[in-house]
C-alpha cells in the first residue's frame, strides 16, 4: 500500500500541499482531479521524491528510497524519456534497469500502437511520444503506476483506445494513479475518485458508491468544488452594457 | 557493471557524435581562416609563425570551444520538450554514479576536441611549409609550437606547468559542464561552466613560461571543478536526508 501521511509542500509562500493523507490500495484506479494549480502534479513528484516535503510517505510501510522505487512508474505530459535514443534502445535500457520489465506487454503495445522502434524519440509526434511515454510506465514492472496529464495533446480516439488497452492489460495487484481533467472520459473507467483543492483533498470517493447515489463524477466534483451554476450568468449579465 | 555502462552510454550517444562533429567544422573554420591569412600575406616576408599570428584561428578555435561547452552544458537538461532527469532519479544508480560517467563522458569530449585541434594545427602547419617553405619543415614547425602562443598552449612540449594547467582545464571543464544539467534538475542553476569557459577563451593562449596566469588558470579550473563536486555531493546529501 501507498501510504501518505500530512504531507505538505510549500514553493515558498505558496501552499503547494497542505496535511494531505491518502491511500492507494493495490489493484486501485484512482483518478487525481482538481484544478490547474490544485497540486495534482506535486502530489505526484513528492511521492516521487523528486520533491522535498514534510509528512511521510511509505510503500508497504517502508519510505520510498532507491531500493523501492522502482515500484513506482510516472508517466507524465512533460515526457521522462531520452529523446535522442529510440524506442528500442529504451527497452534495452529499461529492461537493464528494472528487473520486472515487462517485455511482453512492451512488444505488444508497440505493435498496437504502431510506434516505430528505430527513430528517436525526438522525432515522433507528440501524440506518438505521449503514447511511448505511458507503454513504458505501463511496462516497467512497478506496483504503481503514477500518470500526470499522459494524453495531453491526444485525439479523443486515441485517449479511448488507450482506456480500453489499460484495463485489459492491468494485472489485479497493479495500481493506478492518474491526473486528468477529462472527467467524462475516465469516469467509466477508475474505480476511486480524488479530489484535490488548493493543495487539500476535499473529496474522496470510490466510484461504486457514486453510482450507487445516482451521481455523476461531474456532479460530486461541482459539489466538492461548491460549484455555483449561475455564476456565469451573474458575470455575463454584470457584464452586458447597461441601457441608457 | 551493465547498468553503468548503459547509463554512460546515454551520455556518450548524445553527446560525442555531437562533440566530434563540432571539431571536425571547427577544423575546417580554422582550416578557412588559415588560408585567408595566408592569402592576405601572400607577398609578404612568409613564416608560418607571421600567418598563424595574422590568422583567426584561435578566435575561431575560442567559439567552437564555446559552443562545445553549451552542447555539454544543454544535452542532458530538463528541457527542449523532455525531462529525462525523471527517470534517471529512479534508477538504482545513485545520481553521484550517474554524475561520474557524465563526468568521463564530458572530459572524454574536450579531450577529442583538444585533438582534434592540435591536429587541425599540425596539418595546417604542414600544409603551409609544404607549398611555401618546404627546405625548413621539421624544425619550424617544431619552434612554432614554442613561440605561438596558441600553438604553444595546444601542446605546451616540455612545459610541464602548461602541461599541467591544460590537465586541470580539462578536468574542471569536464566536471563542470557534466554537474550543470544534474544540478538544473534539482533546481540550481550553476554558472561554474560558463565562467570557466569565459576564462578559458580569454587567458588559453599564452606565450611560453607565463608561469603566473599557468597557476592562476589552473586553481580556477580546479576551484571550480571542487566546488561543482561538493555542490553534486552535498545534494547527494540532501536527497539521503530528505
Amino acid at each position: 500500500m501507498l501510504k501518505l501521511e500530512s504531507v505538505s509542500k510549500s514553493y515558498g509562500r505558496r501552499q503547494a500541499l497542505d496535511r494531505v493523507d491518502l491511500e492507494l490500495r493495490p489493484g486501485e484506479l484512482v483518478g487525481l482531479f482538481g484544478e490547474n494549480g490544485a497540486g495534482k502534479t506535486t502530489l505526484m513528484k513528492c511521492i516521487l521524491g523528486y520533491l522535498d516535503h514534510r509528512g511521510s510517505i511509505t510503500l508497504d510501510g517502508a519510505p520510498v528510497t532507491r531500493k523501492n522505487i522502482g515500484r513506482l512508474s510516472f508517466a507524465t505530459s512533460e515526457h521522462s524519456f531520452f529523446p535522442t535514443l529510440p524506442a528500442e534502445a529504451h527497452r534495452e535500457f529499461y529492461r537493464l534497469h528494472f528487473p520486472h520489465f515487462r517485455e511482453k506487454r512492451f512488444e505488444r503495445l508497440m505493435d498496437f500502437f504502431e510506434l516505430p522502434r528505430s527513430r528517436e524519440l525526438r522525432r515522433f509526434s507528440t501524440g506518438q511520444q505521449n503514447q511511448f511515454e505511458v507503454i513504458l510506465a505501463l511496462c516497467q514492472g512497478a506496483d504503481y503506476i503514477l500518470m500526470d496529464e499522459p494524453f495531453a495533446g491526444n485525439d479523443i480516439f486515441n485517449r479511448e483506445d488507450f482506456y480500453k488497452v489499460l484495463l485489459g492489460i492491468l494485472e489485479p495487484g497493479e495500481t493506478v494513479l492518474l491526473s486528468t481533467h477529462l472527467l467524462e472520459e475516465v469516469e467509466n473507467f477508475i474505480s476511486r475518485a480524488v479530489l484535490l483543492r488548493s493543495g487539500k483533498i476535499v473529496g474522496d470517493m470510490p466510484m461504486m458508491e457514486l453510482e450507487e447515489s445516482g451521481r455523476s463524477l461531474m456532479d460530486f466534483v461541482k459539489e466538492a468544488y461548491q460549484y455555483r451554476p449561475d455564476r456565469v450568468s451573474r458575470a455575463l449579465s454584470d457584464l452586458a452594457p447597461e441601457e441608457e | 557493471m551493465k547498468r553503468h555502462l548503459s547509463v554512460l552510454m546515454l551520455f556518450v550517444r548524445s553527446t560525442i557524435y555531437k562533440a566530434a562533429a563540432l571539431a571536425l567544422l571547427s577544423g575546417a573554420v580554422e582550416a578557412a581562416l588559415f588560408a585567408f591569412a595566408a592569402w592576405r600575406l601572400r607577398g609578404g616576408p612568409p613564416g608560418l609563425e607571421t600567418v598563424f599570428a595574422a590568422s583567426f584561428v584561435p578566435l575561431g578555435s575560442a567559439l567552437f570551444f564555446l559552443l562545445l561547452c553549451a552542447l555539454l552544458c544543454f544535452t542532458g537538461c530538463d528541457a527542449l520538450g523532455s525531462r529525462p532527469g525523471y527517470t534517471l532519479r529512479r534508477l538504482r544508480i545513485s545520481e553521484r554514479q550517474t554524475a561520474g560517467w557524465a563526468i568521463l563522458c564530458s572530459t572524454v569530449c574536450f579531450l577529442v576536441f583538444w585533438a582534434a585541434q592540435l591536429l587541425t594545427a599540425l596539418l595546417l602547419c604542414r600544409f603551409y611549409l609544404a607549398s611555401a617553405e618546404p627546405a625548413l619543415r621539421g624544425q619550424t614547425i617544431f619552434l612554432a609550437f614554442y613561440r605561438v602562443p596558441y600553438l604553444h598552449s595546444l601542446l605546451p612540449l616540455r612545459d610541464t606547468g602548461r602541461a599541467v594547467r591544460n590537465l586541470a582545464l580539462l578536468a574542471g571543464l569536464g566536471v563542470t559542464t557534466a554537474c550543470f544539467p544534474l544540478r538544473q534538475r534539482h533546481g540550481e542553476q550553476r554558472l561554474e561552466p560558463l565562467l570557466l569557459a569565459a576564462v578559458v577563451c580569454v587567458a588559453f593562449a599564452q606565450p611560453m613560461a607565463s608561469f603566473g596566469s599557468d597557476l592562476l588558470l589552473t586553481l580556477i579550473a580546479l576551484a571550480q571543478g571542487a566546488c561543482a563536486l561538493f555542490s553534486l555531493w552535498k545534494g547527494d546529501m540532501d536527497e539521503k536526508r530528505a
